[in-house]
C-alpha cells in the first residue's frame, strides 16, 4: 500500500464532493470523486479504493447504504468512512464516521484511525 | 235546583214550564163545551144564569190574563193565582149549573191538578182551601140549604178531589226532588267534564312545550357529529350514543344499545378503549376491568390535556384511533346519575403534527448540507493565514460564528422533530451530574462576568452518577444556566444546586431575575415561546432552550418544573431518576 492512499468520494453535492477532495488532497491522498453509486462503479472496477467515503442521502432512488454494498462488492478491501447531515446514531456501522459539518482537523484524525488498518 | 243546574238539565227548566195561558185553557174550553151539552141536550139545568155566565166570563178574562201577565217577572209561586182563581169561577160555574147537583164540578179536577202540580205542599193547600170555598161558599153563602141532602155527597167528592190533589203533589214532589237529584249529579258531571278538558289542554301544552324541547336538545345531539358523544350510567354502562359515535368507532346506535334501546346499560364504555393508554396493565390487553377503568377515563376526560392524543379507542374494525377525552358528570339534582364522554378525533391533529415534525427535519437537513459547505470552506480558507489580513480573518471569524449558530439552530429544531416523533436518541452511559453541573457553572463564568452577575454552584462531595445521556443532559442544565443569567440583571446572583431526593437526582437553578409572570409560566416549555419580559427587554433568543430542555428531561424519565415571582426571580427544577451502579 502506497504512502498516499486511494480514496473515493461518492456524494451528489458538488460543493461538498470538492471540499472533501481538497481535504483529502491536502491531507495527502489521491482522490477520486463520483455523484452516486452509478458513477461510483466503473471507478472502483478500475482500481479499488483504499477509502471509501459515502454519502448517506444520495439524490433519487439512490442511497449510501447501496452505495455501500456496492464499494462492498466491488472493493472489499475498502474502508468505509460514513460523511452525512444525518444523526450519527442514525449512521450504520463503518469503519469510520465523519458527521458534516466536518473539519480538516477531523478527516485528518480519520485518516489516523484508519491508518493501522491499511 | 241551582239556577246553573236547571240551566243544563233537560226537562226540568223554568223554560220548559208550561205556559199558565196554555194550561187554563182545558178549563175554559169544558166550560164553554158544557153551554151547548146543557142547551142542546138538557144536560142538568141553568139555575143561576147570573152565576154562569159570570164564571164563563171570569174564566175568559183569566185566561186573557193569563196569557199577557209576563211570567217570568212574577215570583215563581205567583203563578198559583191562576188556577186558585180557575178553581173558584169552576165553583160559580157549579152553582149556575144546578149547585151540588150539577154535573160540571168534575171540571174543578183540571186546576186542582195543576195546582197539585206545583212545587211546595203550601200550594195543595191553597188548592184544598179554593176548593172548600168553591164545594162549601154555597152553603155558607145561603144559595144552598144545608138541609137539601146532598151535602153528604159534596163533602165526599171534595174529600176525594183534595185527597187527589194530596197524591199528586206527593207524586210530583218526589218527581222533582229525584230530577233535582238528577240535574246535580248532571251538573257534577259536567263540571268534571270541564276540568278534565281543562287538564287535556294544559297537558296538550305542556306535551308541546316538551316535544319543542325534546326537538331542540334532539338537534343538538345530531349535530355533534364531530364529537363522539357517549353517555353513560354511574357505572359507565352506556346508555347514549351520539352519531358522532357512530361515525367514529363505527357501531350503529342499534349496536350498542339495541333496537329502541332494548340493551341499553348492557355495554360498559372502558370497553372501547384500549387499557394500556389509560395507564392499565391488563393481562390480554383487550379489556380492562371496569370499575378500574371508569375512574381512569374520569380522571383523564377532567384533565387540561384530555390526554393529549395518547388515549386509543378501538373502532367496530378493530382500529386503535387516538383520541382527546373530555367528562362531565351527570347529575338529577343533587344526586350524580352518571357521566357524558366526549371523545375527539386526534388523528387528524397526530398527522398534522407528524407531517410538520417531517417538515422540520428534512428542513433540518436541507440546512445542514449548505451549511455544512459554508463552514468547509470557510475553514478552507483560513487554513491560508499568511495571505490574509487581521481584518479579513476577524471577518471570516464572524462568519463562522454566525453559521455555527445556525447550525446549532437547526440541530435543536431536529432534536425537538425527534422528540415529538417519539424517537430522541439517547446515549446513555454513566454520568455524574454533579460534574455536569459544575461544569455549567464553569462555562458561563465568562458571560457572567460580562453581566455582573455571580454564579455560585453547590454539588455534594461524593459523585452522583446517573444512567443518561451526558451531553443531552449537560445541554439541559447549560440552558437553564445561561438562560439565568441572560434574565437576571447585573447585580443579581445565579445558584445551582445539585442534590439526591427519592431517589432522584435533583438539580435546581434558581435566580434574582426578572421573574416570570403566571400565565406565561404555563407555556413556557412550547417551542418559539417567548416571555413577555423576553420580548420586552429585547432579550436574544428564538424559545426553543427550555424545550429543548423538558424533551431531554421527559426522555429520561424526568420532571421539569418552575416556580417564580415577578420581580424576585425563578427557580427551576429538574428531578432524573437516580439508578444505584
Amino acid at each position: 500500500m502506497s504512502a498516499s492512499p486511494d480514496v473515493l468520494v461518492i456524494d451528489d453535492v458538488d460543493d461538498q464532493r470538492e471540499l472533501l477532495r481538497t481535504l483529502f488532497t491536502r491531507a495527502g491522498c489521491d482522490v477520486r470523486t463520483a455523484a452516486g453509486t452509478g458513477a461510483a462503479e466503473p471507478l472502483l472496477v478500475e482500481k479499488a479504493p483504499d477509502i471509501a467515503v459515502v454519502d448517506l442521502l444520495l439524490r433519487g432512488r439512490d442511497d449510501g447504504w447501496r452505495a455501500m454494498d456496492r464499494v462492498r462488492a466491488l472493493a472489499p478491501g475498502a474502508s468505509i468512512v460514513i460523511c452525512s447531515v444525518l444523526d450519527p446514531a442514525q449512521f450504520p456501522a463503518a469503519d469510520a464516521h465523519l458527521p458534516k459539518p466536518f473539519t480538516a482537523a477531523q478527516v485528518r484524525r480519520v485518516l489516523d484511525q484508519l491508518k493501522p488498518s491499511r | 235546583m241551582t239556577p246553573t243546574a236547571s240551566a243544563r238539565t233537560p226537562g226540568s227548566g223554568a223554560g220548559r214550564r208550561s205556559h199558565p195561558g196554555l194550561l187554563l185553557l182545558p178549563t175554559l174550553l169544558l166550560v164553554v163545551l158544557a153551554l151547548p151539552a146543557v142547551w142542546l141536550f138538557g144536560a142538568g139545568q141553568i139555575t143561576d144564569p147570573v152565576a154562569m155566565w159570570s164564571s164563563v166570563i171570569w174564566l175568559a178574562l183569566l185566561e186573557v190574563a193569563a196569557v199577557l201577565v209576563p211570567w217570568h217577572r212574577v215570583r215563581r209561586d205567583g203563578v198559583a193565582v191562576v188556577p186558585n182563581l180557575a178553581i173558584l169561577a169552576i165553583g160559580l160555574f157549579r152553582v149556575g149549573t144546578g149547585g151540588s147537583a150539577s154535573m160540571f164540578s168534575v171540571i174543578i179536577l183540571l186546576p186542582i191538578v195543576w195546582v197539585a202540580t206545583l212545587p211546595g205542599r203550601r200550594m195543595v193547600a191553597f188548592g184544598i182551601g179554593a176548593l172548600v170555598v168553591a164545594f162549601l161558599g154555597p152553603y155558607f153563602s145561603g144559595l144552598e140549604a144545608w138541609g137539601n141532602g146532598q151535602l153528604v155527597r159534596v163533602v165526599f167528592v171534595a174529600v176525594v178531589i183534595a185527597a187527589v190533589a194530596i197524591v199528586v203533589n206527593e207524586t210530583t214532589r218526589s218527581a222533582r226532588a229525584r230530577l233535582t237529584e238528577v240535574a246535580e249529579l248532571s251538573g257534577e258531571r259536567a263540571r268534571l267534564l270541564e276540568e278534565a278538558e281543562r287538564g287535556r289542554t294544559e297537558l296538550a301544552a305542556a306535551a308541546e312545550g316538551l316535544r319543542e324541547s325534546e326537538a331542540f336538545a334532539k338537534s343538538i345531539w345530531e349535530a355533534m357529529d364531530n364529537e363522539a358523544v357517549i353517555v353513560t350510567d354511574e357505572r359507565g354502562r352506556i346508555v347514549g350514543w351520539g352519531p358522532g359515535a357512530e361515525l367514529l368507532l363505527g357501531y350503529d346506535v342499534a349496536d350498542i344499545l339495541g333496537g329502541d334501546g332494548a340493551h341499553s346499560g348492557e355495554e360498559a364504555v372502558g370497553d372501547l378503549f384500549v387499557p394500556r393508554t389509560v395507564g392499565l396493565p391488563a393481562a390480554d390487553d383487550s379489556v380492562a376491568d371496569e370499575a378500574e377503568i371508569l375512574p381512569r377515563l374520569v380522571e383523564i376526560g377532567r384533565s387540561a390535556g384530555q390526554g393529549e392524543g395518547d388515549l386509543l379507542v378501538r373502532s367496530v374494525d378493530g382500529v386503535e384511533i387516538p383520541v382527546y377525552l373530555t367528562c362531565a358528570e351527570r347529575r338529577v339534582g343533587d344526586e350524580r346519575v352518571g357521566y357524558t364522554f366526549v371523545l375527539r378525533d386526534a388523528r387528524h391533529a397526530k398527522e398534522i403534527t407528524r407531517l410538520k415534525d417531517e417538515f422540520v427535519g428534512t428542513i433540518s437537513h436541507e440546512l445542514r448540507t449548505p451549511l455544512s459547505s459554508i463552514l468547509g470552506y470557510l475553514e478552507l480558507v483560513i487554513e491560508e493565514e499568511e495571505t490574509l489580513s487581521e481584518d479579513q480573518k476577524r471577518f471570516i471569524g464572524v462568519a463562522q460564528r454566525n453559521a455555527n449558530r445556525l447550525l446549532q439552530l437547526v440541530g435543536d429544531l431536529l432534536f425537538i422533530a425527534q422528540v415529538e416523533a417519539g424517537k430522541i436518541p439517547l446515549r446513555r452511559e454513566s454520568v455524574d451530574i454533579a460534574a455536569i453541573a459544575s461544569a455549567a457553572g464553569e462555562s458561563i463564568l465568562p458571560v457572567a462576568e460580562r453581566a455582573g452577575v455571580a454564579v455560585a454552584v453547590h454539588v455534594p462531595d461524593a459523585p452522583l452518577h446517573l444512567h443518561a445521556d451526558g451531553r443531552r443532559i449537560g445541554q439541559s442544565i447549560d440552558n437553564l444556566v445561561s438562560n439565568a443569567v441572560k434574565f437576571t440583571p447585573s447585580g443579581g446572583s445565579v445558584t445551582i444546586v445539585v442534590g439526591r431526593e427519592d431517589g432522584h437526582a435533583v438539580v435546581t437553578v434558581t435566580d434574582t431575575g426578572m421573574g416570570i409572570e403566571p400565565d406565561d409560566l404555563e407555556q413556557l416549555s412550547e417551542r418559539f415561546f417567548r416571555s413577555k419580559m423576553a420580548t420586552r427587554q429585547a432579550i436574544k433568543g428564538v424559545g426553543l432552550g427550555l424545550s429543548i430542555t423538558k424533551a431531554i428531561v421527559t426522555a429520561h424519565d424526568g420532571t421539569m418544573s418552575a416556580t417564580s415571582a415577578v420581580g424576585e426571580g425563578t427557580q427551576f427544577r429538574i428531578a432524573l431518576p437516580a439508578r444505584p451502579n
